[in-house]
């Protein structure tokens, strides 16, 4: 279930533990690493405090989908996607960064798309 | 005399996927097929790039005009729907045909792996509900019917009797046979279909060995297949082996194609399904 308020605002910690409301077309994708969460902006990394899934919870369910088991992408900022070996995807962020789609969640992320460009 | 069969599903300009498989193969099968595309897509999505066209409010159109004509049909097939206002102009148009026998198979397109495609909310899941309540057959995957019931859906698959017990809920949604695809029974390796003959009143299961080799449209060959099969008279399991074997033949002759992401060039390969 979403939570009432803000849904376009997450909150983060920069790297000296100092608090940031983040605005969700500023995050390229989200990223599980180990026990921690962490979202990527252009310019900088935040730690989220909430799990992939809770943070899939919150977010505009059009907007942010997974790419594999460990990360969750921004579809707004993503420039351009490519068919790779073993079923995968190449997708390539309008910064200029390339994120893996693993087989399990290229082919769903790409019906994905299909709905996003509709609306 | 041939049955008249009404596909509705999008409609793709290059490649084997949707209206553009399943034409092909139930007109080869003897079939008077018409269609009613719910989006033209430019190509198959394994290019990585394509272009949509939303065909709504020609959908709504197009249904009045045949009202209008008086065309009848003996089958609706549904698969994929692009949104809310869709799903309702779909599902009133597949009620209204039920109560005059049209047999109606439905595929609820809404997720895969456990995940809802973007754009599938809480309301489609529940609109949908309202769709397969006047099928005659659905052919959910493992993720849709999991939301569909709103049972657990677990990676490593279930058992069996939880795979009843989740048929059983989408029967009390009424549809009256149901075919899951892709259900994953725990504790095995094995990938399996399983469903409920209305018609027998009885379950059954069909394994199959998954091949490595990846086609788009698979899914909406074996939709065809299985709907022709089971219009001409074979009963459901058959019906549902003998489209897993098409598919299974068609994906062996194919497999050493190069450019695979336009699906089965279906041309070459109909004697399959003979």
């Amino acid at each position: 279930m979403k939570e009432m308020g803000d849904a376009n605002k997450i909150t983060g910690y920069g790297e000296h533990r100092e608090l940031y409301r983040i605005s969700t077309d500023e995050i390229l994708y989200f990223e599980a690493v180990g026990e921690k969460v962490f979202a990527y902006t252009e310019q900088e990394i935040y730690e989220i405090k909430n799990r992939l899934y809770q943070i899939e919870e919150k977010v505009n369910s059009y907007d942010f989908t997974r790419a594999s088991k460990s990360m969750l992408v921004n579809t707004d900022r993503i420039s351009s996607i490519a068919s790779i070996s073993g079923s995968r995807g190449k997708i390539m962020m309008d910064n200029g960064e390339a994120v893996i789609a693993s087989r399990m969640y290229y082919k769903p992320l790409l019906s994905s798309m299909k709905w996003k460009k509709i609306s | 005399m041939s049955k008249k069969l009404l596909l509705i599903n999008d409609m793709a300009g290059y490649g084997k996927v949707a209206l553009s498989a399943m034409i092909p193969v139930l007109s080869h099968m003897k079939y008077e097929v018409f269609n009613l595309p719910t989006a033209i897509v430019s190509n198959t999505l394994d290019y990585g790039k394509f272009d949509i066209l939303d065909t709504t409010d020609y959908m709504k159109n197009a249904i009045a005009v045949w009202e209008q004509l008086g065309f009848e049909f003996d089958a609706i097939s549904t698969g994929f729907i692009v949104s809310k206002e869709q799903t309702e102009l779909v599902t009133e148009f597949c009620k209204a045909r039920a109560e005059k026998g049209v047999t109606i198979f439905t595929d609820p397109i809404m997720g895969d792996e456990g995940k809802l495609y973007n754009g599938i909310t809480e309301e489609t899941i529940d609109l949908m509900r309202e769709l397969i309540s006047a099928a005659d057959y659905i052919v959910p995957n493992y993720t849709e019917a999991a939301y569909l019931t709103e049972l657990p859906y677990k990676e490593d698959g279930v058992t069996e009797e939880e795979y009843h017990t989740m048929i059983d809920k989408l029967r009390a949604f009424g549809a009256k046979s149901i075919v899951i695809t892709s259900a994953k029974i725990a504790g095995t390796d094995c990938r399996s279909v399983v469903g409920y003959d209305h018609k027998k009143e009885e379950y059954f299961k069909v394994d199959f060995e998954e091949i490595p080799v990846h086609f788009p449209g698979t899914g909406d060959i074996f939709s065809a297949v299985f709907i022709g099969k089971l219009m001409s008279g074979k009963d459901l399991q058959t019906a549902t082996a003998e489209a897993m074997d098409a598919v299974k033949s068609m994906i062996g002759q194919n497999a050493d194609n190069v450019d695979k992401y336009k699906g089965i060039p279906l041309e070459t390969c109909m004697e399959v399904l003979d």
